[in-house]
């Protein structure tokens, strides 16, 4: 399936979804990062946090058993949230209770992670690419997939849930 | 790039279509002008945008062809703009617009994958990688276009159906 010029596509799309999200985090407080579109929906720093935890840990740990960035840097220490953890089934009640730092706190770590997976994305050979890799809750998936339908399609989605959120707090919308 | 390459692409087409489609899927007319909040696009406006800017790009952009939209006379038969896809339509014009019940739009979004997932899978290097200009975003090869604006762009708008979805008590679209 997979061939070198996918690698490079892979990349360009990672690199814009995180550089977006970290662009709709940059100009916020802490106060407007803890913004919920209505009772009972995640806060849009959490959208933010769980779309650059799971690119950093499918990336590092689940492709290569290698630590994440956010165990790496101890950001998780930091910001005093779960070691693990990256939002992906936990349920409401426990999310809600967590508390995320200012936007650019979270833009940072964002870049941070665009910098170390885009260029090794690009790098990846065909037969990398082709390779299965198991993820939860997903299953077992060649890693163009992974990448394609949680990194690029699922970030945006999140991203999208993130625009309506600066929207509706009077911020600049993302302009798609 | 490659045919693999538009495999690929053609793959995550299908998809964001198909959950568009899904996301429509037995809403009544009344909950498909469901708005978030009063300045954000209705969820049908959402849906439609997607479609539209889908069946324009592969059809009208890449190939000079009319859209499904015109094909079918869709303008007509929903009172909706027969050219504009919505990108960058003031709120204030948007917010006239009234959509047609989630079926017909899930019908539509059908319609489209049929069309041009395959013709997307179909698409060789040489074709990729030619160069169209769309508006307003200029000069880009085809398989950008399609991974940006079919794949990407649709998946974005597919989070705020997904949040209304929620907030109406139906269910979110599940990422």
């Amino acid at each position: 399936m997979a061939d070198t010029n996918l690698a490079a596509a892979l990349a360009k799309f990672t690199d814009r979804v995180l550089r977006w999200t970290a662009q709709s985090m940059e100009d916020l407080s802490q106060d407007e990062v803890h913004f919920r579109t209505y009772e009972g929906q995640n806060c849009i720093g959490f959208e933010a946090w769980h779309i650059a935890r799971t690119a950093d840990n499918l990336i590092h740990f689940a492709f290569e058993r290698e630590q994440p960035i956010w165990m790496s840097r101890n950001l998780f220490e930091q910001w005093g949230l779960p070691k693990v953890d990256q939002g992906t089934g936990t349920s409401f009640d426990e999310v809600s209770s967590w508390v995320f730092p200012d936007g650019p706190t979270i833009a940072g770590y964002l870049n941070d992670v665009a910098d170390v997976i885009v260029p090794r994305i690009a790098e990846m050979t065909p037969e990398y690419l082709d390779s299965i890799t198991r993820i939860v809750p997903q299953g077992e998936l060649p890693k163009w997939e992974i990448i394609g339908q949680v990194i690029i399609n699922h970030s945006n989605n999140h991203l999208g849930q993130i625009n309506v959120g600066r929207s509706m707090q009077g911020k600049e919308g993302l302009g798609f | 790039m490659s045919n693999l390459t538009a495999q690929v692409l053609s793959e995550f087409t299908n998809r964001a279509l198909r959950v568009t489609a899904r996301g429509m899927q037995g809403l009544s007319r009344e909950e498909v002008q469901f708005r978030i909040a009063p300045r954000e696009n209705s969820i049908g406006f959402e849906a439609w945008h997607i479609l539209r800017t889908c069946d324009n790009l592969v059809h009208f952009a890449f190939e000079r062809e009319q859209p499904i939209w015109l094909q079918q006379s869709l303008h007509e038969e929903w009172g909706l703009p027969r050219v504009d896809q919505g990108t960058n339509t003031p709120f204030e014009e948007v917010a006239t617009w009234v959509f047609p019940e989630g079926d017909k739009l899930a019908a539509y979004a059908t319609d489209i994958a049929d069309i041009i997932v395959p013709r997307i899978a179909g698409m060789d290097e040489e074709y990729l990688n030619s160069i169209t200009r769309i508006v307003p975003h200029g000069r880009l090869p085809k398989w950008e276009i399609i991974g940006h604006l079919l794949v990407s762009h649709s998946n974005r708008h597919l989070g705020h159906i997904s949040a209304a979805r929620t907030l109406m008590g139906k269910q979110g679209l599940g990422f």
